[in-house]
């Protein structure tokens, strides 16, 4: 039986003590700086703040904050990991350095993920797997690392998504996170729905909302909307809006805006099947200042375009332009991919000519849509024109 | 999820299995199980709140960490007497002081070139990446980069200076 040596166990509760209080101290600066946090980069980092707990408040708050500011998100974990670069070396622990600048960085690629900035996101995640494989007790850690790149690749690399996907179930399994199993579940039916396999997604999404646990609503909510989007595409139009509506409900009371947004966009795409044009017209519209407030200008464009098709099949053809023009000059300011802005500028042009506007927009989306999943895609306007 | 507060609890109830589960099952020495043991429980401490269960977390860090340490060792082999004494200008123990000044040269800087310096020069970011990173131009971001390199550079001097009066 393994004796506790009374130095070693003395040393270690200290560092716990250490830890401890520096996260109460951090607790409340670190809310207090929130408001005015485009001040502090200009400033030199206060020795007061350069503590393990001051970097863990810091990417906490990042993540509370993801869902409903993804860029205020960015900004916190970013300025962690400028904190926890300022700490004097040897001040604690090799693992405790290890997975607080692990954590921040983890926390940064995960912001860039929700602003759909992937490379971004993938070279952070990179850094947090060396801070992790640093250290011999974070392998929890780079599991989940591991997992969130597998979200990023499952959008077009779908078999190194499915290869991580089956090491990191194991590891999760292995480590009694039931929670993050399911989430695996989650992404599988995901992948399925980017090949185009829809009953297999939809069969996945419900072997998952059976395992899902009562207590983790944020998974459950991504459930039901994964799967109503996907009952919705096989044509059970019924079922899958039930679905979306108790995803908007769950996630409303999560307070996870973005997701929310997400929900009335797809409510709002069957709307428009529906012929309802003026209720869906409001919703988009809605939608599309949220997703511009929030910074996120890829699905505010997306958003966009289907408010200009919901224009033009409401005669509306001028304000359809006015709306395509807004989103070209977006996507310009926010470098988004070439091929989007070429397409943009085609349909700019093209909506003053042409004799089916409709048929353009559609064109345009479907390629922007497909650029997600294909990004060196490049754009060819419809045979026709 | 644990009770972050129940650590002092979880650290009793479990650190005598993690210790033996590296020395019986690892064949891990007595003293290296414990430090091991430790850096589970810190890590454990560091994350309580999102572990489910925490004796199928800690066992699963404890082997993960156990088999870690042994593939660490496995990779020491002695060096042939011959090249013993000839010195490596790449060992770690010349690199370390390095990357030790680096990151107090960094450390006097403001919140923003500490961000800058760490992707370009201890993450090995490129300039484009940086200015993707920040979200400017690659103009802005070569600039800066420029720009906090030169405060590092002034105030490291300076605080040597200071240090070396004291």
């Amino acid at each position: 039986m393994a004796m506790i040596a009374p130095e070693a166990r003395e040393t270690f509760l200290q560092t716990i003590e250490q830890l401890t209080a520096e996260r109460h101290a951090a607790h409340p600066i670190v809310e207090a700086l929130r408001p005015k946090l485009s001040g502090i980069w200009d400033e030199e980092i206060p020795q007061s703040w350069r503590t393990a707990g001051f970097v863990q408040e810091l990417a906490s708050a990042a993540s509370d904050v993801l869902e409903s500011d993804p860029r205020e998100s960015l900004s916190l974990a970013q300025l962690a990991l400028a904190v926890a670069t300022s700490i004097p070396t040897g001040t604690y622990p090799t693992p405790v350095q290890a997975q607080i600048e692990g954590t921040a960085w983890r926390e940064i690629g995960t912001a860039h993920r929700y602003l759909s900035e992937y490379d971004a996101a993938l070279r952070a995640y990179d850094a947090a797997q060396r801070s992790f494989g640093s250290a011999s007790s974070l392998a929890h850690e780079a599991a989940v690392v591991d997992f969130a790149r597998a979200i990023i690749l499952a959008e077009e690399r779908h078999q190194e998504a499915l290869d991580l996907l089956t090491a990191v179930e194991s590891q999760f399994r292995s480590f009694g996170d039931e929670t993050r199993v399911v989430k695996v579940g989650l992404l599988r039916g995901n992948i399925c729905f980017f090949q185009g396999r829809l009953k297999e997604a939809r069969a996945t999404y419900e072997k998952a909302l059976e395992e899902v646990s009562l207590e983790d609503l944020h998974t459950r909510a991504m459930l039901y909307l994964n799967l109503g989007q996907t009952m919705i595409n096989l044509g059970d139009m019924n079922k899958g809006v039930l679905m979306l509506h108790h995803a908007r409900q769950l996630l409303t009371d999560l307070g996870m805006s973005v997701e929310v947004n997400r929900t009335e966009w797809n409510l709002a795409r069957v709307l428009v099947a529906n012929g309802d044009f003026a209720k869906a017209s409001s919703m988009l519209e809605r939608a599309r200042d949220f997703f511009l407030d929030k910074g996120i200008p890829e699905d505010a464009g997306l958003v966009g375009l289907e408010l200009a098709d919901v224009l033009i099949a409401t005669g509306q053809g001028e304000r359809a332009r006015e709306i395509i023009v807004r989103v070209l000059a977006e996507f310009t300011n926010a470098k988004l991919n070439s091929g989007a802005l070429s397409a943009l500028a085609y349909l700019r042009d093209v909506l003053l000519t042409t004799r089916q506007p409709q048929r353009a927009v559609r064109h345009v989306r479907q390629y922007l849509d497909d650029l997600r999943t294909e990004p060196a895609r490049l754009f060819l306007p419809p045979p026709e024109d | 999820m644990e009770d972050p507060d129940d650590f002092g609890a979880v650290y009793e109830d479990n650190y005598r299995l993690l210790v033996g589960t590296a020395v019986e099952h690892f064949n891990i020495s007595e003293i290296d199980a414990q430090t091991l043991a430790h850096e589970v429980f810190l890590a454990y401490f560091l994350k309580a709140q999102e572990v489910m269960n925490s004796r199928a977390w800690l066992i699963s860090a404890i082997c993960n960490a156990s088999k870690y340490y042994l593939r660490l060792r496995s990779r020491y082999v002695p060096l042939p007497s011959a090249i013993e004494e000839i010195p490596d200008p790449q060992h770690l123990d010349e690199r370390l002081p390095d990357q030790i000044a680096a990151r107090e040269a960094f450390s006097c800087v403001t919140a923003r070139c500490q961000f800058a310096l760490r992707l370009r020069y201890l993450e090995g970011y490129s300039v484009p990446e940086i200015a993707a990173e920040l979200n400017t131009s690659t103009k802005y971001a070569q600039k800066l980069v420029s720009r906090c390199l030169r405060q590092a550079q002034c105030r490291y001097m300076r605080k040597g200076d200071g240090d070396d009066r004291a």
